[in-house]
């Protein structure tokens, strides 16, 4: 028999920040990621693990970083035990996981977003598909004909090389991108921003899921609906679980993809960004270039995209904070931050 | 609240719910109150019934209410009887709302949402299934799930799967429990538990898990077992004895049809005895009949209620004098469970075992329906692999051949398996990019070995020669157990005697001739099934089949065997006898307006048997006979047909009424089978429309496939 499928840790982060299906019209409001962050905080200066909030002496604890955080407020939130279990169950049996930050089994790359690292990540499909990082085919929903058939391109070309495609999931350049990927037998990472257990019951990627060549994760619960913050965030989960990311079409100074490209150009830089270009491109695409984004190579392309990428990464972009990233991944990366492992290793030595 | 504090404030309330100012705990209860309020993990309460393990978790539920904890669930499948506990927890001020998939219940769902949001609940009983139900768990659930201070799983045995009971909805449970963290309170309990289950219970709900088990042997049972192979002779047995015993009892059959046959043959026999089965109140249409029927036997105004498993353990009746099993049970735990009920508070109780002849036949048909066939769930799969848009059940019934309940209980046992194969999204079933795991047929094919063995295991109890009561212990893992002294083997002689006067068997033979049953009337056309007779929707009045007579069950004591004989025989004739007893069903039923002529159901293999049969009858009854339905077209035997849709579509242009035929008189349409009833209701439209009268249905045997408690 299985024991419990979620360890301590993942229990309290789902008691303090998901919703665990109550809806979004309810007067409980979760912990947001700064307010869990500050909470992790004040636990590490206590030396107690998160789990340590589930034990018969909580109140104490929380008494003990009252002014800090609102105890009242934790204390009502971890009560929601049985909704937690309730909530698991049911993903469970759509065939939806969940982990958490302190997860051994939580993507590596998604800690290079140090504090915007989400604390909750839901998916479905094979995890091993979110350490193999890939390209990000990013663009509008609205794309034009021209723009689909690159996105495709690119994304079977890619592919045929064994290049995971990792995309949004979103109506346009990131369904076209994923589902040429799919058809040429590459697999894919979908990052959704909302209804993520709706799409993993869909019957357009039962396949793929179960053949082991598409996941699908979100940061948020799986029963969100569309919400344009959670899409901002999501941007960044995208471009966290690749290795570069190509923008198909964009829109200047508006929308999802204009901006998150900017915040990676600008602060993030977790990946080099690629822009497609040519006289047809949308204006997004052309302020871009002007803006340290890499033109991708004009068609038609050399035989091997992979090479393409490796010699590029090594000119042009030493200063990002980027691995050999076409190379396999034979050791895991690491990106936990210094803090982070801290947290981890104390509380490991509690528990045994 | 320390300890001292709980002690008092459990004992007032134990003292006010009683009524009794002198009441105290029993061994164990107290200790089990004080685990929970003091959150020292959870615990499994392994009690036999009547011991009060609704004390314990009314009183803890309303001890934790007054430290500002939310409120208790209890998921139980047993609710409906769960009134008198109810009625006691509110004495001691604990507001217990109920909540039951009975439809009545729904017109309260409003008011009871209320009083959850508002925090006016202590405690919440729901069953299993609710838990399933995603309107109930957004409506009703979502307002409290958030605040649940304890929860409270009843029949936890259903847990394990190597219990002796499965329980499909428990599946659900286990997981729930699985992943609950280790700040909610948790009270499992159940009667029956052997190590096995334990051990299972463990590994589900921690290692933690702290286990109060108490004895299980009940002083006041006296254990007897007789074996007596017919029944024409149980019959008889009952017939003779009943009067003898004191106080009112319960009879266990094992189907609904032995119910009511046994009921009322005892009637018949001047014994105040009812039927009593799960759908009891919608089969005879009389709403809260179960209730009225159980306040009878509690009254002791009843001498017996001759009950399938329905009457479940919550019944609580502490003077119950007697409970007799007409057949095996499936295992000694649920004869354990069921014998339980008796003597709680007499000194003296009589539990009588009779079993041999055909009883596992019985049983082998519920193991073997209690699970779905590969082939069937394959099918199932491949169909919804087709749809995107998934299938209703409806729509799935037009693709495969398999009865409808067959299909529905296929589609709930996949869809409880976690991650599940399919989920029912809106009334539509659809595939989830789940595989079925390997373990689902791993543990079809365990709990299908596990129920023969307890199968096997019943039959060596029947004819054991050692403590019966010991055996019972024993195979619950109490090896400790003494000799109880006061069962048959113990005494060394019968404590009821086993004969019977033979004027009884006579008797009831004569009376399984007798027991005619109902046809009744299809009402509904299925979708899309006549397409060439254009019948859909309601069946109009005007068309629809009067209810009509059967003679027999297929095989059975009474006339069975002689109309397999009938038809399966080279002469190819029925005897005359059946024809008399078809005039003597007559007789009795007086179907009004009274037919004035006869006719048949025509077939193209056999084309005289029913005719020659049907006119035979017509000639005794001094009515004229005439041959008026033709068969246009072969169809395949209806027998194979395995839902209502096939059935009916099967037959969809099959039959034509002879034209230039008037006949305006009400008819009686005579076959020699009936299963679903589709061919009587086509064939009794088709004369309708030609102009006949009202249409009489007529059997020789039903040969219905299941029939379930």
């Amino acid at each position: 028999m299985n024991a419990n499928p979620l360890s301590p840790a993942t229990q309290v982060t789902l008691l303090l920040c998901s919703p665990l299906r109550a809806g979004r019209n309810k007067d409980v409001r979760t912990l947001n990621i700064g307010e869990f962050n500050e909470l992790e905080k004040q636990l590490l200066r206590l030396g107690a693990p998160l789990e340590q909030l589930l034990e018969t002496d909580a109140a104490t604890l929380l008494k003990k970083i009252s002014p800090a955080m609102d105890g009242a407020k934790i204390e009502t939130l971890l009560g929601r035990g049985f909704m937690l279990s309730m909530a698991v169950e049911m993903w469970q049996s759509a065939g939806v996981w969940v982990t958490s930050r302190n997860e051994t089994d939580y993507p590596e790359r998604l800690h290079r977003l140090k504090q915007n690292t989400p604390p909750l990540l839901y998916g479905c499909g094979e995890k091993k598909l979110l350490s193999r990082g890939g390209l990000a085919i990013v663009g509008s929903r609205d794309v034009d004909e021209a723009g689909e058939e690159f996105a495709k391109r690119a994304a079977a070309s890619a592919a045929r090389e064994d290049v995971q495609v990792v995309s949004g999931g979103a109506r346009g350049v990131d369904q076209f991108a994923m589902l040429a990927a799919l058809e040429v037998g590459g697999t894919v990472v979908g990052v959704l921003a909302d209804s993520l257990l709706r799409s993993a019951t869909s019957g357009h990627a039962r396949e793929a899921i179960q053949d082991g060549r598409l996941t699908l994760v979100s940061a948020f619960d799986p029963e969100a609906g569309f919400n344009v913050g959670n899409a901002m965030q999501r941007n960044k989960h995208i471009y966290a679980l690749a290795d570069f990311g190509l923008v198909v079409s964009s829109g200047y100074n508006e929308g999802g993809t204009w901006s998150g490209a900017i915040e990676q150009l600008e602060k993030l830089r977790l990946t080099p960004i690629f822009v497609r270009g040519g006289d047809d491109v949308p204006e997004g695409n052309r302020q871009l270039l002007r803006r340290d984004a890499l033109p991708f190579l004009p068609e038609p392309w050399p035989a091997s995209l992979r090479e393409f990428f490796g010699a590029l990464s090594q000119k042009k972009v030493q200063s990002m904070e980027t691995a050999d990233l076409f190379a396999l991944h034979e050791t895991p990366l690491k990106y936990h931050s210094s803090r982070r492992e801290e947290a981890l290793n104390s509380s490991r030595k509690r528990k045994h | 609240m320390d300890s001292k504090e709980i002690q008092v404030k459990a004992l007032q309330l134990l003292r006010q719910s009683t009524g009794d100012s002198q009441a105290t705990f029993r061994s164990g209860q107290l200790e089990a109150i004080e685990h929970l309020i003091e959150r020292r993990g959870p615990l499994l309460v392994v009690q036999r019934t009547g011991w009060g393990k609704s004390n314990v978790y009314f009183i803890a539920a309303k001890l934790l209410r007054e430290q500002q904890a939310g409120p208790t669930l209890i998921i139980s499948p047993l609710l409906a009887l769960m009134r008198n506990q109810i009625t006691a927890a509110e004495r001691a001020g604990v507001r217990a709302v109920r909540v039951t998939s009975e439809e009545k219940n729904r017109d309260d769902w409003g008011r009871i949402r209320d009083e959850l949001l508002a925090d006016r609940v202590d405690v919440l009983l729901i069953s299993p299934e609710r838990l399933g139900n995603e309107e109930f768990v957004q409506t009703m659930l979502q307002p409290v799930a958030a605040r649940i201070g304890l929860l409270v799983v009843d029949e936890a045995h259903c847990i394990s799967d190597w219990g002796h009971d499965f329980r499909p909805d428990y599946r659900r449970i286990t997981r729930i429990l699985k992943s609950l963290p280790p700040n909610v309170r948790v009270l499992a309990t159940t009667a029956t538990a052997n190590d096995r289950v334990v051990a299972d219970l463990k590994s589900q709900l921690g290692a933690a898990l702290t286990v109060q088990r108490g004895k299980l042997a009940r002083a006041s049972l006296q254990l007897q077992n007789i074996s007596l192979p017919s029944e024409i002779a149980r019959l008889a047995w009952l017939a003779h004895t009943l009067p003898k015993l004191p106080g009112s009892g319960v009879i266990y059959t094992l189907t609904i049809r032995d119910a009511r046959t046994v009921a009322a043959w005892l009637r018949e026999n001047g014994i105040d005895a009812e039927p009593y089965w799960g759908g009891l109140d919608e089969e005879l249409g009389q709403p809260g009949l179960r209730e009225r029927l159980e306040a009878r036997l509690l009254r002791n105004e009843l001498k017996a209620l001759v009950a399938t498993t329905a009457l479940g353990m919550g019944f609580d009746k502490p003077d119950l004098a007697f409970v007799i099993h007409y057949q095996l049970p499936g295992s000694v735990v649920h004869y354990y469970q069921q014998v339980g009920r008796a003597g709680r508070a007499l000194p003296d109780a009589f539990a009588v075992l009779l079993g041999g002849g055909g009883d596992s036949d019985i049983t082998d048909h519920f193991i073997e329906t209690a699970f779905p066939p590969r082939e069937l769930v394959e099918k199932i799969l491949s169909q919804l692999d087709a749809a995107p848009d998934g299938l209703t059940l409806g729509e799935l019934q037009i693709k495969l051949n398999a009865p409808r309940g067959r299909l529905d209980h296929a589609l709930k046992l996949l869809s409880l398996e976690s991650p599940a194969p399919l989920l029912k999204l809106d009334s539509h079933w659809k595939r989830t990019s789940a595989l079925l795991a390997p373990s689902f047929w791993e543990r079809v094919e365990r709990l299908t070995e596990l129920r023969k063995r307890e199968q096997t295991r019943m039959c060596e109890y029947l004819h054991a020669r050692s403590c019966l009561m010991q055996f019972l212990a024993r195979e619950l893992d109490e090896d400790d157990a003494p000799r109880c002294g006061r069962c048959s083997v113990c005494r060394g002689e019968p404590l009821l005697a086993e004969q019977f006067t033979p004027t009884f068997a006579e008797r009831a033979a004569q009376f399984l001739q007798r027991t005619h049953h109902p046809i009744k009337p299809r009402k509904l056309w299925p979708k899309d099934a006549f397409s060439t007779y254009q019948f859909t929707g309601k069946i109009s009045e005007s068309l629809r089949a009067e209810t009509g007579r059967v003679l027999a069950i297929w095989g059975d004591a009474g006339w069975g065997d002689l109309v397999r004989a009938g038809k399966y025989s080279t002469t190819n004739r029925f005897d005359d006898r059946l024809v008399a007893a078809v005039i003597e069903m007559i007789h009795e039923w007086n179907p009004q307006p009274q037919p004035a002529w006869v006719t048949y159901v025509p077939s193209l293999n056999r084309t005289t048997l029913v005719a020659e049969f049907a006119e035979r009858l017509a000639n005794h009854l001094k009515l004229p006979f005439h041959s008026v339905l033709q068969k246009t077209r072969p169809s395949p035997p209806q027998k194979e047909m395995q839902n209502s849709f096939q059935q009916a579509h099967n037959l969809d242009g099959a039959f034509t009424v002879k034209p230039g035929v008037g006949f305006t008189k009400p008819v009686m349409l005579v076959d020699d089978m009936v299963d679903s009833g589709w061919t009587f209701t086509v064939c009794a439209a088709l004369l309708r429309q030609a102009g006949s009268g009202p249409v009489f249905p007529i059997a020789l045997a039903q040969t219905s496939k299941s029939d379930e408690t």
